[in-house]
């Protein structure tokens, strides 16, 4: 029946979108900012995934690890090297924080994407799929192998962060810098430290979607432009800090665009998000689940 | 900063002049029409970067749709004369109207948005705007573009043509931002809650602010159009907004004259990487990080900062030399 | 009928009531102090009197005319300015600057609004530093000139927050004979301040504030003798 087609794909996708969402969630709760470059964490998961498997050969069960681990590292630098001045006191930035993150992300952005594009060059690549079934059935439905091995291990993988936000030690130090960092620090908690692990760890839950979604997005410079723009959806809406609200707005992004692109316009579909997007902050600014900030 | 803002508002606008005075003599040495036009190129970035520092530099507001106003403005002359053979020079006001009238909207809708809020929103604005234009192949002719009528023969006419334009637009920020207007708008963009206890309008001037930021991205678009023949999906991309920011922040956000050496300076580097091999937007994105990051006012800002170094030492100097005369 | 008056105003957040049913009235040219333990709801009454939030009940009058739930743009024209607790500057432009956007906002040209704040920055000490940016002040400077800026237009009521706050006793002096002088011209203040003393020596009535409600609006010296305001700030035990 198309009904549960669209809803199953819908949510599928919206897996995806969830996982990228949350590394985003993560990093605004801590510092506050956005990262224009978090579609590049996602471009070097694909072409981990993508490379090591074609070029050198390496078996997938182990390719997709490796592209967690280079997301991670990509991510550590980030913050090691760029991100360091939003919480120094003596910048001139100190003022225009916002702005500053913006630019030098944004920046960061197009200098990776030209990287790759000089150094790997404008092919795209297609990642193999993580399983050889083409189709699966399940009751009435047929659903593409790949992608539903794949939504289960993003599923997977947004279980363990939860779990690791939630009750490990480290996940409690992120929870405590997310809700008061000047707090944290005094309780004796590295908020720096801190900052370098959501920073890895969103790196490399990005760089694993990007490594899943390879065999359908292909692997290119500006791959992950739109998965990024997406995830900025998901977590404007879902409120920016949210874990629960990003998996929520992932599911409800995918679904919403499976239903759009099958009643309203199909070339449109990936404008939906960004309709929403306008329509919540309009709205609600601080989305549908995240904090109000009271400022005066 | 010695000096203070007004005093450094004029001595960017006497800098200003001086740059585009030697713009206006340089086709005497440049012969080469290749390297005319990328002048011309430049000319038209200039023009928007200029807009975009009036609404981030001096508003405070980090739109990321200057590029998408430039396209609306481009599309607006360029869809009368394909479909209906309007004179560009009625279309060109059209286009450049459209793109106010929108800038409004969108400046009205985002109001109450901040940072990467505003952001974020202005970046869904220009991706619905070019995915549209792209898409609805039967009126624009999707990603093929359309063709336009050009509005001169010869090329020397399009440069002193883009050179008045950005004359006229500099002259103009330098007036807007030494009024009352102009210090309402820093007022809003250095504490937009205060400003408004104190008096200022901030629902109109941010308004305002977008309105002709984008009316000005606008104009230069739909001039542009007509100078390249082609009005295209490629010219909202968000490559072209990045490649303006980075303009902007190279030559020194929230001044006059940033805007204008930065895209100078950008558009000429890029031609010359190009010929060397090298890709130039890897060059500028490394240049963007790195002027965030350690060189917060950029380029002028250093020039700035080098001659109040050099006044200062003289004073000193000076100091010295009449107390030891004693 | 008074000059200023609060009429039953209230504001929560959640469910937090942090303004509980609030009513006094002012004489023109009086002098108030509004004083009482930290969250006892001095901030957010200001910023409801100010325009930053409507009240959810009651009403706000400056000479009759109603001002509640009016934004603060609109709040300065009717001839209420405030000062924040924090403060803030325009941090990129320069200290006459600062000073001129009140005064064009507030209708005076050019002339008019250069030579009031002459007047004012001679007056505050700052006249030296017209054309620095004002984000190179120090934080006591910067706090001089957001209090000056409040005169530049000829207010009705000054709503301060805070003003001798974390500031060199040079600089209250400087702030405390301003208030004296424009008081003595007939400026009507109202004055948040945990400085005691201060509120004894400038203010000859105090409103007292705690958890959202006024408990007592009398002559200063007498309201520090009242029992229910050191309750209050002490706790029942110093009774």
């Amino acid at each position: 029946m198309l009904i549960f087609d669209i809803i199953v794909t819908g949510l599928m996708m919206g897996a995806f979108y969830s996982l990228m969402a949350v590394g985003l969630s993560l990093i605004f709760g801590i510092l506050k900012v956005v990262n224009f470059a978090h579609g590049e964490f996602f471009m070097v998961g694909a072409y981990t995934y993508t490379l090591l498997s074609l070029n050198l050969g390496i078996p997938l069960w182990l390719a997709l690890p490796c592209s967690f681990l280079l997301g991670a590292v990509v991510g550590w630098l980030t913050e090691r090297l760029l991100m360091r001045p939003l919480y120094d006191k003596y910048t001139t930035w100190s003022v225009m924080r916002d702005e500053y993150a913006i630019i030098v992300t944004f920046g960061l952005s197009l200098f990776l994407i030209n990287l790759a594009n000089q150094i790997i060059g404008p092919y795209p690549y297609r990642g193999p799929q993580l399983v050889d079934w083409s189709r699966i059935e399940i009751g009435p439905l047929m659903i593409s192998g790949h992608r539903f091995v794949a939504s289960l291990l993003a599923s997977a993988m947004l279980a363990a962060i939860y779990l690791f936000v939630r009750y490990s030690r480290w996940g409690k130090e992120i929870q405590a810098v997310a809700q008061n960092r000047l707090g944290a620090s005094i309780s004796g908690i590295n908020s720096t430290r801190v900052s370098s692990i959501v920073f890895s760890l969103c790196g490399g839950i990005v760089a694993f979607s990007g490594g899943l979604l390879a065999p359908l997005f292909h692997a290119y410079p500006a791959v992950g432009i739109f998965p990024a723009l997406k995830s900025y959806v998901v977590v404007v809406i879902g409120g920016m800090g949210s874990i629960v609200g990003s998996i929520a707005g992932g599911l409800l992004l995918g679904l919403l665009e499976s239903f759009g692109a099958v009643y309203i316009s199909y070339a449109y579909r990936d404008t939906f998000g960004f309709i929403i997007l306008m329509i919540v902050l309009l709205i609600r600014p601080h989305g549908l689940f995240g904090e109000k900030v009271r400022e005066v | 900063m010695r000096g203070g803002s007004r005093i450094r508002t004029v001595r960017e606008l006497r800098v200003s002049i001086l740059f585009l005075a030697i713009v206006a003599v340089l086709p005497y040495f440049v012969i080469v029409p290749y390297w005319r036009g990328v002048l011309i190129v430049a000319m038209y970035f200039a023009l928007v970067s200029a807009a975009w520092n009036l609404l981030a530099g001096y508003t405070g507001q980090f739109s990321l749709a200057p590029a998408a106003f430039a396209m609306i403005g481009g599309y607006g002359s360029g869809l009368l004369c394909y479909h209906f053979g309007i004179s560009p020079w009625i279309g060109i006001p059209c286009g450049t109207l459209a793109a106010t009238v929108i800038g409004l909207m969108l400046g009205r809708i985002v109001l109450r948005l901040r940072g990467p809020y505003l952001a974020l929103t202005t970046l869904a604005f220009a991706e619905i705007v070019r995915l549209v234009i792209s898409n609805e192949y039967e009126i624009t002719r999707g990603d093929l573009g359309l063709s336009v009528t050009p509005l001169f023969e010869h090329q020397l006419n399009y440069y002193y043509l883009f050179l008045f334009l950005l004359v006229v637009v500099q002259i103009g920020l330098y007036y807007l931002v030494r009024s009352r207007a102009g210090l309402y708008l820093q007022a809003i963009r250095d504490d937009d809650l205060a400003a408004s206890g104190r008096g200022v309008n901030v629902v109109l001037w941010k308004t305002v602010s977008f309105a002709v930021s984008s009316g000005i991205c606008g104009l230069a678009g739909a001039f542009y159009v007509h100078f390249i023949r082609l009005a295209s999906p490629e010219l909202g991309l968000i490559l072209q907004t990045g490649l303006v920011i980075a303009m902007v922040v190279i030559g020194g956000m929230g001044t006059l004259i940033g805007p204008l050496i930065g895209a100078f300076l950008v558009q000429l580097s890029s031609e010359a990487l190009r010929e060397v091999g090298l890709s130039h937007m890897l060059f500028f994105a490394l240049t963007v990080i790195l002027f965030g990051r350690f060189f917060r006012s950029g380029i002028w800002g250093g020039i700035d900062f080098l001659r109040d170094k050099w006044e200062t030492r003289s004073e000193s100097k000076e100091i010295m030399e009449a107390g030891g005369s004693e | 009928m008074s000059f200023f008056q609060i009429k039953d105003v209230t504001k929560s957040f959640g469910g937090l009531q942090a303004v509980a049913g609030v009513s006094f009235s002012l004489e023109r040219g009086e002098l108030v102090g509004l004083i009482g333990p930290n969250g006892s709801g001095k901030t957010t009454l200001l910023n409801l009197l100010s325009g930053y939030y409507p009240p959810e009940s009651g009403s706000i009058l400056i000479e009759e005319q109603p001002v509640q739930g009016l934004p603060p743009n609109s709040v300065f024209h009717r001839g209420i300015v405030r000062m924040f607790q924090q403060t803030r500057v325009f941090s990129r432009i320069s200290v006459a600057d600062n000073l001129l956007v009140s005064g064009y906002a507030a209708g005076l040209d050019v002339h008019e609004s250069s030579g009031r704040a002459k007047v004012i920055m001679e007056k505050l000490e700052l006249l030296r530093l017209a054309d620095e940016d004002a984000g190179h002040l120090s934080g006591g400077q910067q706090k001089l000139l957001e209090f000056g800026c409040c005169f530049i237009g000829d207010p009705k009521l000054v709503l301060l927050d805070e003003p001798f706050a974390a500031i060199h006793p040079s600089m209250k002096e400087i702030i405390a004979r301003y208030i004296v002088e424009r008081h003595a011209q007939g400026q009507t203040f109202i004055i948040v301040s945990h400085d005691i003393p201060a509120v004894l020596e400038l203010c000859p009535r105090s409103v007292v504030m705690n958890a959202g409600m006024v408990i007592a609006d009398d002559p200063t010296d007498q309201v520090l003798q009242d029992e229910n305001v050191i309750e209050a700030y002490l706790g029942e035990k110093y009774l």
